[in-house]
């Protein structure tokens, strides 16, 4: 560590530049991962008073071998990501007891995540040690016997805690035993460990919140030459290189964000020099440098990698300062081009301050500034979002655009452990929406901009395949929520198995696309009336004249059934004021008005709502 | 203090979280409050990379105080 970059961070500290002290601890950090910096770090992060909190999250580490020293760098990047973790451990080796006796380290701690690190040597320690001396029926059983063992202490685990919890893979020794013998055996030392790495994985995809964290291609990545240190092995019983331990932590890092929910759901990107090489303003269509040759290879591979990420869910969009038409025509007309202006949701390429761009973009999208990732070439940029925006998490990229395809690939802020439907399909939605909007501005009446977007509804009871779908809805949907009651997937699944209540989704398509499964209404059936529990719409379709065909089929449906009144309760909070006037506007009558909200009632037998023309239902 | 003292006792102090005006030559596990083994593992690894040296197992078992580990590293 070099004493005047302290003494520059410290008198920062002391003068409450918080944003440029932050980003030099960071910048500390990554150039230079070694563990005083680490310790520097996490001694100085709680002096660091932005105003923005950090989330406090435990961790508890069942394991194999000498762990410790990873420990700080693990804190001190989630520190860096406004997570401060409180790490325990366990003894070496104990982890079966720890998690068979309900009494033990683990449970007292209560983590929101565990890591279960162990090493092939102690996991298949005859695989590891004596496989020349092992015959296939051997190696097949101690596969076979490792596995239940795992499979019994994940059910147990399963059944006593809700923390996530990471598994390491296996390692491949450095020189397998028959030496190049193996590579020629399909039942070889390797391909043993392989297919244990390969049952592991599917055992894992059988329970929720089981992962695996890839340690084998970690060793791998690094080179197993590197990685593995036989003396400090030998000697304290820790089997990673003192350079390559900070590897481990990013990893953990990257379990962790997507647990604790810090991701980033868009990513913003320059233009000129990010997307691609040179300025189209000044080197015009024929000059800028984007295709299949170097250096417009540099960035074809960053744009591969953003449209790997779109394709996962994350949303796009431009923040460049240039003259829109020549920017957009690049995009659309350049040969070279793999990103087209539709995978974009929002575009803002004029010639303002890009922290305003910035704000424009969370408004249009609708998501908060602290969800969107930024990346430009240009450092003064980088350093102004910085500044006026500590909560975008700004890529930081060296002068060199060949590096852009592999940071941004590596970079933890869009980690994801898991993947839904809806989440591949996100990024698309978004950049659908954009043309919706377009659509909008250029429609004579809002009529005919509803006819033209072509809509198309399904209603459905809840199902198997939509239950983790409909929780989450009403876990996160804030603003067109009339009562915003949470319900896990347990409470879903018992509600439904009462005959007195109904859970339903609704899915929206249009001409621009699929959105998805997008409102849930619960109704309690109380005899002669029906109560609406929830009624929740996604916010991608407000201003749709949705939630009336919604209001409409359900008023049908219990009508149907002999119900006399319609009632529900709307519950104000300070995010759901565009659901506020969705009774009185659908000519319910308020019959009761108290501090917590107000219930509204409908007369099914004098009235009906109607259902607008221009959205066809479907059947499922 | 030379200048392999200075460094050394720059990245106890760091390590173990101990002002720096506060870690001199004679500092050792006795003074510092959190220099346990795990601790020392650490100094350990650190010392070794900022130095580009290895120790020997016998010796990084003698290493708990700052005139012992400079030794060590002119050895």
């Amino acid at each position: 560590m070099i004493s005047s970059t302290i003494e520059s961070i410290d008198s920062a500290i002391e003068r409450g530049e918080w944003s440029g002290a932050r980003a030099s601890l960071q910048q500390l950090l990554e150039s230079s991962p070694t563990l005083s910096n680490a310790q520097y770090v996490i001694t100085r992060l709680p002096k660091i008073q932005d105003g923005i909190s950090a989330v406090p999250f435990k961790v508890f580490f069942m394991r194999s071998f000498t762990l410790e020293p990873v420990l700080p760098l693990f804190k001190a990047f989630a520190g860096l990501h406004r997570l401060t973790l409180e790490t325990s451990i366990g003894e070496f080796n104990t982890y079966s007891q720890e998690i068979l006796d309900p009494k033990s380290a683990l449970y007292r701690c209560d983590p929101g995540m565990a890591v279960l690190a162990a090493q092939t040597r102690d996991l298949l320690p005859n695989i590891w040690n004596r496989f020349t001396e092992l015959s296939s029926e051997d190696v097949h059983s101690e596969i076979g016997q490792t596995i239940a063992n795992l499979r019994n202490l994940i059910q147990i685990f399963r059944s006593r805690s809700q923390a996530s919890l990471l598994m390491h893979n296996m390692e491949m020794p450095i020189v397998p035993s028959a030496g190049i013998l193996d590579s020629q055996n399909p039942d070889g030392q390797m391909e043993a460990i392989r297919r244990f790495n390969r049952e592991l994985l599917s055992m894992a995809a059988e329970y929720s919140g089981v992962y695996i964290l890839d340690y084998d291609n970690l060793a791998a990545r690094t080179g197993r030459e590197r990685w593995h240190d036989e003396r400090k092995w030998l000697t304290m019983r820790m089997p990673i290189a003192a350079d390559c331990l900070h590897f481990l932590a990013q990893e953990y890092l990257k379990c962790l964000l997507p647990i604790t929910g810090k991701l980033c759901k868009a990513l913003v990107c320059d233009l000129d020099n990010t997307l691609w090489g040179g300025v189209i303003g000044e080197d015009g269509m024929e000059g800028i440098r984007i295709g299949s040759e170097y250096p417009g290879a540099a960035h074809l591979a960053l744009q591969r990698v953003i449209l790997d990420l779109y394709n996962r869910g994350v949303i796009l969009a431009v923040n460049s300062k240039n003259n829109s038409a020549d920017a957009l025509e690049a995009l659309t007309n350049h040969p070279g081009m793999l990103l087209k202006p539709h995978h974009f949701a929002a575009l803002r390429i004029n010639w303002q301050d890009k922290a305003q761009n910035m704000r424009e973009i969370a408004a249009e999208l609708n998501i908060g500034i602290d969800s969107l990732a930024f990346i430009d070439d240009n450092p003064v940029e980088r350093e102004r979002i910085r500044l006026e925006l500590p909560e975008v998490a700004v890529l930081e990229i060296p002068a060199d655009p060949i590096y852009y395809a592999q940071i941004l690939r590596d970079s933890p802020v869009f980690a994801r452990l898991s993947l839904s439907h809806e989440d591949k399909e996100r990024g698309k939605m978004y950049a659908e929406q954009r043309q919706r909007l377009e659509l909008h501005q250029n429609a004579a009446s809002i009529e005919d901009y509803y006819r033209s977007l072509k809509m198309q509804m399904e209603i459905n009871p809840l199902s198997p395949m939509t239950l983790a779908r409909i929780a989450q809805l009403t876990q996160k949907t804030n603003q067109f929520n009339l009562t915003t009651r949470r319900y896990t997937e347990q409470q879903l699944e018992e509600m439904d198995k009462d005959p007195n209540w109904d859970i339903y989704s609704f899915s929206v398509r249009d001409v621009f696309g699929d959105n998805g499964l997008i409102a849930v209404a619960i109704l309690h059936n109380e005899g002669d009336s029906v109560e609406i529990d929830t009624l929740l719409m996604s916010c991608r379709v407000i201003g749709r004249t949705v939630e009336t065909a919604i209001i409409s089929l359900l008023a049908e449906k219990v009508k149907r059934a002999g119900t006399i009144t319609l009632q529900g309760w709307f519950l104000p909070t300070k995010k759901n004021a565009p659901a506020e006037t969705f009774y009185p506007d659908h000519r319910f009558t308020k019959v009761k008005d108290e501090e917590s909200g107000q219930l509204w009632k409908f007369d099914l037998t004098k009235d009906n709502i109607s259902f607008p023309d221009w959205i066809e239902l479907c059947s499922a | 203090m030379n200048e392999t003292t200075d460094r050394v006792c720059e990245i106890v102090s760091t390590i173990f979280n101990v002002p720096r005006n506060e870690v001199h030559a004679d500092s050792s596990s006795k003074t510092i409050e959190n220099w346990d083994s795990m601790g020392h593992l650490m100094l350990i690894l650190e010392l070794e990379q900022e130095f580009d040296k290895q120790f020997a197992p016998e010796d990084v078992e003698k290493m708990y105080d700052v005139n012992t580990i400079v030794k060590a590293i002119g050895a």
